[in-house]
C-alpha cells in the first residue's frame, strides 16, 4: 500500500461507481436569498453540482462562501423565509416537492453531521435516546431492537462499550467520542447520502484523523455518497474524489481533488492552496490573498467576484460575470484560466512582476 | 551580564492542580529576547493554563515565572507593579469577538491603553501614537471610529494585536490567535506577526494546536501532553524528527500526503469491490 | 446523592440565617414591646419586672434568640401579647386561607401563564403579538392596583363575584377566592408567559433542534421532545420562584379583600407590636419560601442531567 497513484490518493470510489446510472444528487442553478430587514439578500448564486452514487464531493470555501447553505438547501433546512430558485433532485425525485412522510423518509436517506457535536446533540437527553429516537419514532422499531442496533453501530465507529455509552449523557463524553456517536446515529437509518459540515473542525488534531478514518471506512463499506464541507483543501484531497471550490455564494472551480490542489484552474483555488502555511517547511513569506472574502450579497452580478483580490486581473474581468465553463478535466469560472494551470509558482511570478 | 538577562520569558518547574487533577506538571521552558516559541498541545494538555499563569490570571501551585529577569509568580500587589507587568507580557486571544469591548470604538480602546502606559503624552501625541499603532497592524485611520462588530474577523484580530502592542510589551502571548481566521486572512495575519517581530524585536509565545502555524511563526517549540512537557527543541527538529510518540502521532495527524497513506493503510472490507 | 446532601445542608443554613435575621430585626425595631404589654398604662415596677421576666425581655440578645429558636423547633412560637393565645394555634387557624389563596394563584399561573407562553412561542403572528402586548401591560400592574380594578369591575359593577371575605365550604371558598387569586397571580402570569415564550423561541433556534429536524423526525416530536423538553428547564425555574414570591405579595391581597390569612395578620400584628406573632408568621413564611425554592432546585436537577450528574466527566 505504498505510493498511492496520483489523482486517486485513496483509491476509493473510482469513477466507475459514479458512472453507473444517473447521479444520486443533482443541484441545478440553485440560487437562494433570505429576507433581511425587508430586502432580499443573496446567499447562493447559480450553484450547480452533482454527486454520484458512492462518490465523495468536497465543498471548499471560506466563511460566508455558501458551502454550509448548499448542504442545508439539499437537506431542506433553509431558514424560514428563504427564497429558492433552481432545482435539487435526489435519485430523480424533486426535493422541493416533497412533503410530510416523503420529506421525512428523504431526510432519513440523507444524513447530516455537524461541526460541533456539543451543540448539535440535545444535552439533556441520553446518548441512547438520541441514537434510537428516529428508529423508534419513524419506523416503529422496538426500543430493545433499536438499542441493539445502536450498540452495533457504535462498535463500527470504534466505541466498544456501547451499552454503557447509551446510558450516558453528552456532557460525559469527549468531543471526539461525541462526534463518533453523531456519525453512528446518522448511519442508523441506512442513508445513501451523508452531508458532513466541517465534521472535524471542532476536534483535536489527532482525533480529527481518527474521525476521518472512520468516515472513510464506513463510506466504502456502506457505499455512501458524501458531500464533505471543509475550509481545508488538503483535507478535501485526503477524503474526496472531486472538489468544488466556492467563493461569494457560487462555485468557481470543480475538478478532481488532487488536480484542484496541485494544478488549480481558478486564481482563488490557487491562492487558497498557497496561503496555507506548511508543516514541512517554513516559508519566507506566505502568499496571502489580499483583501477579505466577499459574501454573496456584496458580490457583483456584472463582474468577476474575485477580481478585486486577484493578481491575474485584467480589464475584461470587470466587464462581465464569468460563466462556469469546462476546461481540461474540470470546470472553472474565470476568463483568464486556460492553457497552463495557475500553479503556486505562477501566482508568485505574476504577483512580483 | 548574566545569562538570564538575555531571556524574555522563563518558566521553571511550573505546577498547577485543580482538586486532584494535575493540569500542569513540572513544566520548564525559556524564550530568549526577540525569540519565538511554540507551545503545542491539544485540549486538556495544560497549555492554556500556562498562559493564564504567565498572565497572572491564575496562580501556580509551585514553580516560577520570570519575565525580563523579574519574578512575576506572586500576584501583583500595587497598581504600578501591575502596569509594569503589563509592559512585560501582553496577550492576543483566539476570538477577538469576545475579547474586545463591543461598545468601545477601536480608537478609544487603543487610546486608553496608551494613556495608561504613557501618562506624560499630551492628547495630540496620544492620537498620533494610536494612528501609528493602527498603521503598524495594517488598519486604516477610519477604523478609529469603528466598533468591533463593524469590522471583519481579520480586522478585529488586527485591532487586538494593536491593543497588545500599545503597551509596548517585551513578550506577546498568542493564544490560538489565528485559529479562528479564514485561510486567506490567516496568511495575512501570520505575515503581519512575522513582520512585527522583525521590526519591534518583540518575543512571541505562540500557543497552538496547528503545527503548520507553529512552523511558520516560531524558532523553538515545546510539546505538551496531559500537563507534561514531552518534547522540546528547535521547531524544525520537533516537527521533522519528532522523538516522543505523542509528537509523532500529532505530526502524523496533519492532513497531507503522508497522512493520506496512513489513513488508507487501514484496509477496508470492500477495498477491492468498490462501492455498490 | 451528594447533590441532595448539599441541598439539605444549604436548606438548614438558610433557615438558620433567616430565623436570626427575623429575630434580630424585631429586636432592633423601634418601640418597646413592653409598651404593647402594658397598653400604655402606668404599672408598678414589680409588675413590670414580672412581665419582663415572663417574656425574657431583660436577658441578653443571644440568649433570647436561643430560647426562641429552641422553642420554635419544638413547635412553640410563644404567646401573643395581644390575645394571650398560642402563636402556633393562631398561625394554624389562618394558614389554610393563605395556602388556598397561593395554591389557587399558582394553578392560574401554571395553566394560563405557561399556556399563553406556549401559544405565543409556537404560533408566531397575531397570537404572539397579542400575548406579548397583553403580558407587557399586565406585568406592570402591582397586586394592590389589580385588586382595586378587579373589585370595581367584577364585584361592584357586574356583581359576578364577591369582593370580601373567604366564604364557607369548598365551593363558596373557591368563589370568594377567585378575585383575590386573580389579582395575586396577574403580573406573575404575565412574567411566566413571557419567559415561556422566550425560552421556546431560544430553544427552537438551537442547533440540536435543527439536528432533530434534519433526521426526519415529525414536527410534533421535535417540539415536544426537543424544544419543550429543554425549554422546561428555565420555565420550571422561573415559575417556581415566581410562585414562591407570591407568599410575600399575598399579604397585600389578603388585606385588600379582607381575608383572614397569615399575611393580613402579619400586618395587623406588626402595627400592634405583637412581637411573638410577627416573628412566628415571618418564620413560617420564610420556611415556606425556602422549601419552595428547594423544590425548584430538585426539579431543575431532575430536568437537567448536567446538574444531576455533576459538571464534567470524560
Amino acid at each position: 500500500m505504498t505510493g498511492s497513484q496520483p489523482g486517486t490518493p485513496f483509491g476509493v470510489a473510482r469513477p466507475t461507481s459514479s458512472a453507473s446510472g444517473p447521479p444520486l444528487v443533482e443541484v441545478d442553478s440553485l440560487s437562494v436569498s433570505i429576507q433581511v430587514d425587508g430586502s432580499a439578500r443573496s446567499i447562493l448564486r447559480n450553484v450547480s453540482l452533482t454527486i454520484g452514487r458512492g462518490e465523495a464531493l468536497a465543498l471548499v470555501g471560506e466563511s460566508g462562501s455558501g458551502k454550509s447553505m448548499t448542504a442545508k438547501a439539499i437537506d431542506r433546512l433553509l431558514p424560514a423565509g428563504a427564497r429558492q430558485t433552481g432545482s435539487i433532485s435526489f435519485d430523480g425525485q424533486d426535493v422541493a416537492k416533497m412533503t410530510g412522510a416523503a420529506l421525512r423518509s428523504y431526510r432519513a436517506d440523507v444524513a447530516m453531521i455537524f461541526q460541533d457535536p456539543r451543540v448539535a446533540i440535545n444535552p439533556v437527553r441520553s446518548i441512547g435516546d438520541f441514537m434510537t429516537e428516529v428508529l423508534r419514532t419513524n419506523t416503529r422499531v422496538r426500543s430493545r431492537v433499536a438499542a441493539d442496533r445502536a450498540v452495533k453501530m457504535l462498535a463500527r465507529v470504534g466505541i466498544a462499550d456501547g451499552q454503557r455509552r447509551l446510558e450516558q449523557y453528552p456532557h460525559e463524553l469527549s468531543g471526539g467520542l461525541l462526534q463518533r456517536v453523531m456519525i453512528a446515529s446518522s448511519l442508523l437509518t441506512e442513508p445513501r447520502l451523508l452531508l458532513a459540515d466541517e465534521p472535524t473542525t471542532a476536534l483535536d488534531v489527532s482525533t480529527q484523523a481518527e474521525v476521518i478514518e472512520i468516515l472513510n471506512d464506513l463510506r466504502r463499506e456502506l457505499g455512501l455518497a458524501v458531500l464533505f464541507i471543509t475550509h481545508d483543501l488538503e483535507l478535501a484531497r485526503t477524503f474526496c474524489d472531486r472538489t468544488a471550490v466556492m467563493y461569494a455564494g457560487e462555485i468557481v472551480e470543480v475538478g478532481d481533488s488532487s488536480a484542484v490542489q496541485e494544478a488549480p484552474l481558478h486564481p482563488y483555488s490557487a491562492g487558497l492552496a498557497a496561503a496555507r502555511p506548511r508543516v514541512d517547511r517554513r516559508l519566507a513569506r506566505l502568499e496571502a490573498i489580499p483583501g477579505r472574502p466577499l459574501s454573496a450579497v456584496e458580490a457583483p452580478d456584472d463582474a468577476c467576484s474575485f477580481a478585486p483580490r486577484c493578481v491575474h486581473r485584467v480589464n475584461e474581468c470587470d466587464e462581465g460575470h464569468p460563466e462556469l465553463r469546462p476546461l481540461g478535466l474540470g470546470m472553472v469560472r474565470c476568463i483568464r484560466a486556460g492553457g497552463t494551470a495557475l500553479t503556486e509558482k505562477d501566482v508568485n511570478h505574476e504577483a512580483h512582476r | 551580564m548574566k545569562l538570564t538577562d538575555d531571556l524574555a520569558l522563563e518558566v521553571s518547574g511550573l505546577r498547577k492542580t485543580y482538586g486532584s487533577v494535575v493540569a500542569v506538571d513540572d513544566v520548564s521552558f525559556a524564550i530568549r529576547r526577540g525569540g519565538s516559541l511554540g507551545l503545542v498541545g491539544e485540549s486538556g494538555s495544560g497549555k492554556t493554563t500556562i498562559a493564564k499563569i504567565i498572565l497572572g490570571l491564575e496562580s501556580a501551585a509551585a514553580g516560577q515565572v520570570r519575565a525580563c529577569g523579574r519574578d512575576r509568580t506572586a500576584a501583583a500587589r500595587t497598581l504600578g507593579e501591575r502596569r509594569r507587568r503589563a509592559r512585560e507580557v501582553q496577550i492576543v486571544f483566539q476570538d477577538p469577538h469576545s475579547s474586545l469591548d463591543p461598545r468601545q470604538t477601536i480608537g478609544s480602546m487603543l487610546e486608553a491603553v496608551v494613556r495608561l502606559h504613557h501618562r506624560d503624552l499630551i492628547a495630540g501625541e496620544r492620537r498620533q501614537r494610536v494612528m501609528d499603532l493602527l498603521d503598524m497592524v495594517g488598519l486604516h485611520e477610519r477604523h478609529t471610529a469603528a466598533l468591533p462588530r463593524e469590522m471583519s474577523g481579520g480586522q478585529r484580530q488586527r485591532a487586538a494585536i494593536a491593543r497588545a502592542l500599545a503597551a509596548e510589551p517585551e513578550v506577546i502571548v498568542l493564544d490560538e490567535s489565528v485559529a479562528a481566521l479564514d485561510v486567506s486572512i490567516q496568511a495575512q495575519v501570520l505575515n503581519l506577526l512575522a513582520d512585527l517581530r522583525e521590526r519591534l524585536s518583540v518575543t512571541y509565545l505562540l500557543i497552538s494546536h496547528d503545527l503548520a502555524v507553529v512552523r511558520q511563526l516560531t524558532d523553538t517549540a515545546v510539546v505538551m501532553c496531559q500537563g507534561q512537557l514531552v518534547e522540546s527543541g528547535t521547531t524544525a527538529q520537533v516537527l521533522d524528527d519528532p522523538q516522543h510518540i505523542y509528537t509523532q502521532r500529532l505530526r502524523a495527524s496533519v492532513p497531507g500526503p503522508t497522512w493520506v497513506r496512513r489513513v488508507s493503510a487501514t484496509p477496508s472490507i470492500l477495498d477491492e469491490g468498490g462501492a455498490s | 446523592m451528594a447533590f441532595l446532601a448539599k441541598r439539605a445542608a444549604i436548606l438548614v443554613a438558610t433557615i438558620l440565617v433567616a430565623s436570626f435575621v427575623i429575630f434580630a430585626a424585631m429586636y432592633m425595631a423601634p418601640g418597646k414591646p413592653i409598651g404593647a404589654l402594658t397598653g400604655g398604662r402606668s404599672v408598678s415596677p414589680q409588675a413590670l419586672e414580672a412581665l419582663e421576666q415572663r417574656y425574657r425581655l431583660n436577658e441578653p440578645f443571644l440568649s433570647q434568640y436561643g430560647h426562641w429558636l429552641s422553642n420554635a423547633i419544638r413547635g412553640d412560637l410563644g404567646v401573643s401579647i395581644a390575645t394571650k393565645q398560642d402563636v402556633s394555634e393562631l398561625i394554624v387557624e389562618r394558614a389554610g386561607i393563605t395556602l388556598s389563596l397561593v395554591l389557587y394563584a399558582a394553578v392560574l399561573i401554571v395553566v394560563i401563564g405557561i399556556g399563553l407562553g406556549l401559544l405565543a412561542g409556537l404560533r408566531p403572528g397575531w397570537v404572539d403579538t397579542s400575548v406579548v402586548v397583553a403580558s407587557s401591560a399586565a406585568a406592570a400592574v402591582p397586586a394592590f392596583l389589580s385588586a382595586i380594578v378587579l373589585t370595581l369591575i367584577f364585584a361592584v359593577t357586574l356583581s359576578w363575584l364577591p369582593a370580601l371575605g373567604a366564604g364557607e365550604g369548598v365551593v363558596d371558598r373557591f368563589v370568594h377566592l377567585t378575585l383575590p387569586a386573580i389579582s395575586l397571580a396577574l403580573s406573575s402570569i404575565a412574567v411566566v408567559a413571557r419567559v415561556t415564550r422566550t425560552s421556546i423561541r431560544e430553544e427552537s433556534r438551537k442547533e440540536h433542534v435543527q439536528t432533530a429536524v434534519s433526521r426526519g423526525l415529525p414536527r410534533r416530536a421535535v417540539i415536544i421532545r426537543h424544544v419543550l423538553r429543554n425549554a422546561a428547564i428555565p420555565i420550571t425555574t422561573v415559575t417556581g420562584i415566581t410562585i414562591a414570591s407570591l407568599i410575600a405579595v399575598s399579604a397585600v391581597v389578603e388585606s385588600a379583600f379582607s381575608l383572614n390569612g397569615l399575611g393580613q395578620y402579619l400586618i395587623v400584628s406588626s402595627s400592634s407590636k405583637d412581637l411573638a406573632v410577627v416573628q412566628g408568621i415571618s418564620l413560617v413564611l420564610v420556611l415556606a419560601f425556602v422549601l419552595l425554592n428547594v423544590v425548584v432546585d430538585l426539579a431543575y436537577a431532575v430536568l437537567d442531567p448536567r446538574v444531576r450528574l455533576g459538571a464534567k466527566a470524560t
